[in-house]
Formats: structure tokens, sequence, C-alpha cells
């Protein structure tokens, strides 16, 4: 796997770039950028915040190495820096704004075959952070929860209501729930 | 005999979580948007930026600050020229008064002044401190005059 929760690098790389050393630093930007960039743009839809909150995150990340204790594993410790950054972007009243849920009735066409990733990009972006971190990063309700700053039956909610519109735009049949139809589902972004 | 096989859609299936859980494996392989020295450098173009952004909302809070003391602070003191048999060099002009208080002001302390001389005089104190509260009325008349001035050349 190469999640970002699973990224490790060694403790001594990590205490030169605590350090400031370019070489070190150069070094863990390379193994953490793509991860964290596309955790942030599968949580933020719009390229341009995206790179936004990956600069603001990987600069937590060299700022605060030298408080890392490796309490945590390193990736889980950097997902945390990136998916707080990615919270507030999304709980901002701005964001929020844009975040109004569509009428799903009539977005979704049973007929429409569409790949995994075309499905997800259809989503709201809070829906699809919440379907996003609790599958694939593997957050608990309690901890999206938190982050929204909302409560653990909203994260529910929104993560079944996710699935049921991700299996609607894929044409899932509802009986097939947690059985979704694999053919068309390009593992592409 | 080997079992037979799930239904062709049976087979076709998969878990969701799962779907995504490969997805996001298949994320991982994208490249950063950027390299390092691209990152780099964008650190040190937001440093400016907040150096900037810092000195921008320090002169505007400095503007407004000001802004407000002008509006509560009408009486400053600056050195103009004011023509007429009232000017002298180097003295201070009113240019923007508050002209009733600052008159009032100025009569009031000619008043104490006036008190003091008389009973300087019935008293027979010393003469320098006669001499000086007289200097101290002439200036004081003076200041009245200019005020009365200023408040001509701004309030015709």
């Amino acid at each position: 796997m190469s999640r970002l929760s699973d990224i490790q690098i060694d403790a001594q790389t990590l205490a030169r770039a605590a350090q400031g050393e370019a070489a070190a630093q150069s070094e863990v930007y390379q193994r953490l950028s793509p991860a964290v960039f596309a955790l942030i743009c599968r949580l933020v839809a719009d390229r341009a915040a995206a790179e936004d909150l990956f600069q603001d995150s990987l600069m937590a990340v060299f700022q605060h190495l030298p408080q890392f204790r490796g309490e945590a594993p390193f990736g889980v410790w950097v997902r945390r820096i990136a998916t707080s950054r990615c919270f507030m972007h999304l709980r901002s009243p701005w964001q929020r704004a844009r975040d109004a849920l569509p009428d799903w009735g009539a977005e979704v066409d049973v007929a429409t075959q569409m790949d995994l990733s075309r499905a997800l990009a259809r989503l709201p972006p809070l829906t699809r952070a919440v379907v996003w971190l609790h599958d694939v990063e593997g957050l608990t309700h309690e901890e999206i929860a938190q982050g929204f700053g909302r409560s653990v039956s909203f994260s529910k909610s929104q993560l079944s209501r996710a699935h049921r519109v991700l299996q609607g735009l894929l044409g899932i049949p509802e009986a097939t729930v947690c059985q979704s139809l694999a053919p068309n589902l390009r593992s592409v972004p | 005999m080997s079992e037979p096989g799930p239904e062709p859609e049976v087979r076709a299936v998969m878990d969701l979580p799962l779907s995504l859980r490969q997805l996001a494996a298949a994320d991982a392989a994208l490249p950063a948007p950027y390299d390092y020295g691209e990152f780099c450098r964008r650190v040190r173009v937001r440093g400016l930026l907040r150096v900037r952004l810092t000195a921008v909302a320090a002169t505007l809070s400095a503007v407004l600050l000001g802004a407000a003391l002008w509006r509560h602070v009408d009486v400053v003191p600056a050195a103009l020229p004011v023509p007429g048999p009232v000017a002298s060099e180097g003295s201070p002009a009113l240019v923007r008064a508050g002209h009733w208080a600052a008159r009032t002001a100025i009569e009031e302390r000619i008043a104490v002044l006036d008190a003091m001389l008389s009973e300087s005089r019935v008293s027979g104190g010393p003469e320098e401190r006669l001499r000086a509260l007289e200097e101290g009325r002439s200036t004081l008349v003076d200041a009245l005059q200019r005020v009365a001035y200023a408040h001509q050349l701004v309030e015709p």
C-alpha cells in the first residue's frame, strides 16, 4: 500500500531534516509530497485550493518536525497535519455555502456508467471528504466528526449518503450494497 | 472436481471501500505538483507576502488611528505664518481650532493671572514675580488674538 499513513522515513533522515538540512528536507519532501497532494486533491477538488493546502501542510510539517516525537508513525502524523488543514478549509463559511447538497434524485441517472473517480468528483466536497477519510484513510466517525466540528451522526449520515449516491452513479443495484460492480470501475483518477 | 464459481455478476462485484482504496493506491503514483526547489521558492514568496501584508496592516491601522484622533482632537498647533499685527516670528499659531473651547480656556487663564497680579500689587510682592506674571498675561492675550484670527481664516 502507498497510503500516506503507510509512508515511513528513517529517524536519522528526519532528525537531519528537523535540523534544517536541505538535502534531508528534500528527501522527506520527495517521499511525502505525492501522497500528501493526492490526499488533499481527493478531499478538496479545486486544484488551486489543493496546491495552497499542500504548501501549507508541508510548511507545517517542516516547521513542526523538531516537535515530532515518533510516538505515532510519521505518515500518520503528516496525515493529521494535512487533514486538519483540509478540515479548516472545508469548514470555512465560503466552502459550506458551496456545499449545499444538490437534489440527488435529479442528478442520479442509473443508466449512466461512470468510473469511480468521476463519480467521487460529483459528490459535494464535504460528503466526498467523509467517504474518503472513512473508507480510505481509516478515520473513525468520531475523528471525522471532531475534524468538521459536527456530530458523529453527521459523519455517519454523510457516509451512508455517499455510498448510496456512488452506487447510483455507478449503476449498482440497491441489493448489492457493499458489493459494487467492478468492470466499469477504472481505478484511474 | 472443482466447485462451480460464482455467477458472472457476483464475480464481477467488489467492495466499494476496497475500490476506493485501490483508487488511493493509484493516486499515490501521481507526481507532486512541483519539486522541492519550487516548494522552497514558494516558502520565500509567502514570507515576503506576510511581511508586506503586516506592513500594509500597520500602515492602515496608523491611518485609521490618525483619522479617529483627528475627529476628536481639533486643536493642532502648527507653525503657521500668520500675517497681520498679531503675528510674530516663531510664535505658535492655531490653524484649526475648536474656537470657543480654546478661547474660553485662554480667557480663564488670563483671569487667573489678573487675580494673581492684583494680589501681588496689593501685597507688594517681588518685582521679578510681578514682571513674570505680566509677561505671561501678555502672551495669553496675544494667543487669544491669534485664536480669533485663525478662526477668521478657517471660517470667514
